[in-house]
């Protein structure tokens, strides 16, 4: 669904659960457009990514009146099937047929047309079984993550970080590119590299849409190029943490909403009002 | 009698806390903010100075900030 470069229109009950799952939102009569969540979302990791959005569907499912164990034995049974054998939709009821047409729209199984009578689980699908476990293994090994990762997505790393705060990808897709320059400045693209600049200015403007500077640090971790990987740490300290305070230059102040009481008539009426008050405030003794 | 005000409660560190009383001083923002000083890093202000605040301190830290990379 994603990524493909033919840019098809998504159908009206994808658009739904879109809205639904935070990650768009739209005003009265005006096109949806993303949220904060949304961009946390486009971030994530593959297989992250996609048990959200089953997770989402899951919910949904049962309020459009489809019945969820169903679904889930489905959707197990599709996880641990093989990859490139056909199966047949005999048997399937209508429910399932509906959930089956929405997988064809996620990408998770392939049919060769709307009608036809078998169909096959794709790459993406075998990975949602074993994509939890990889998601966890990748931050803490550096050499098994980039196999691990492969099988869904089809490019291995691709992103080379250097610390003079370049950021070269390797890759021709516009998905990528788009994710790379929403905390990013564009510098240069070429047919197969696209060069960028992460700047105070970038960085910031990615804070105020609402991502995270570890989702960052994630994303370009998990989507390190495998020359990237031989070094450790993976990604230059001095990124990691310039991208770390640029965020928290934004936080010098906190703010607490209180209320302020002051000149008791008596200490003792001071004690008990100290004593009552659970929440940490500040008092002073003047 | 107890004196009750409702604010809000700011804790940031000691230099940010000089700023902001600077900003009181010269009533950058309109008019005076703070309502009580609490100690170092402690100051209890007006509520309704918050977002105009955040866009001074935000100002301060451009202003602080040089471009470090070269294009």
């Amino acid at each position: 669904m994603v990524g493909s470069p033919s840019a098809r229109a998504v159908s009206q009950d994808l658009a739904q659960l879109l809205v639904q799952a935070g990650l768009m939102k739209s005003e009265a009569g005006e096109a949806p457009y993303i949220t904060s969540a949304g961009f946390q979302f486009l971030l994530l990791d593959t297989a992250s990514q996609l048990w959200y959005f089953t997770l989402q569907y899951l919910k949904t499912a049962q309020s459009r009146g489809m019945d969820l164990v169903e679904i889930l034995s489905f959707l197990f049974q599709l996880s641990f099937s093989t990859l490139g054998r056909d199966y047949s939709v005999e048997g399937m009821s209508e429910s399932l047929l509906t959930f089956l047409q929405h997988l064809r729209e996620f990408g998770l199984v392939f049919q060769r047309k709307r009608k036809s009578r078998r169909y096959y689980p794709t790459r993406l699908a075998i990975t949602l079984a074993a994509g939890v476990t990889t998601s966890s293994s990748s931050l803490s090994s550096s050499s098994s993550s980039n196999l691990a990762s492969t099988p869904g997505t089809g490019d291995a790393g691709f992103i080379v970080v250097e610390t003079n705060y370049r950021i070269y990808a390797y890759t021709n897709s516009e998905l990528q590119t788009a994710l790379v320059a929403l905390f990013s400045e564009m510098l240069y693209r070429f047919p197969n590299v696209v060069v960028a600049q992460v700047t105070r200015e970038s960085v910031q403007q990615a804070i105020a849409n609402g991502i995270t500077a570890q989702q960052i640090i994630h994303f370009l971790r998990t989507r390190a190029h495998p020359v990237m990987l031989k070094q450790t740490p993976v990604l230059p300290p001095t990124i990691t943490d310039q991208i770390r305070l640029w965020e928290l230059e934004r936080d010098r102040l906190q703010f607490t909403e209180g209320v302020l009481y002051n000149q008791f008539l008596s200490q003792a009426d001071f004690e008990v009002l100290r004593d009552r008050a659970q929440v940490g405030f500040c008092f002073l003794t003047k | 009698m107890v004196n009750v005000h409702k604010g809000v409660l700011v804790e940031c560190d000691a230099a940010m806390k000089q700023f902001l009383l600077y900003l009181d001083e010269t009533m950058a923002l309109g008019k005076k903010f703070i309502l009580k000083d609490l100690d170092d890093t402690h100051l209890f202000i007006l509520a309704e100075v918050v977002q105009t605040l955040q866009e001074r301190v935000g100002e301060l830290m451009d202003q602080n900030s040089f471009p470090i990379t070269q294009k």
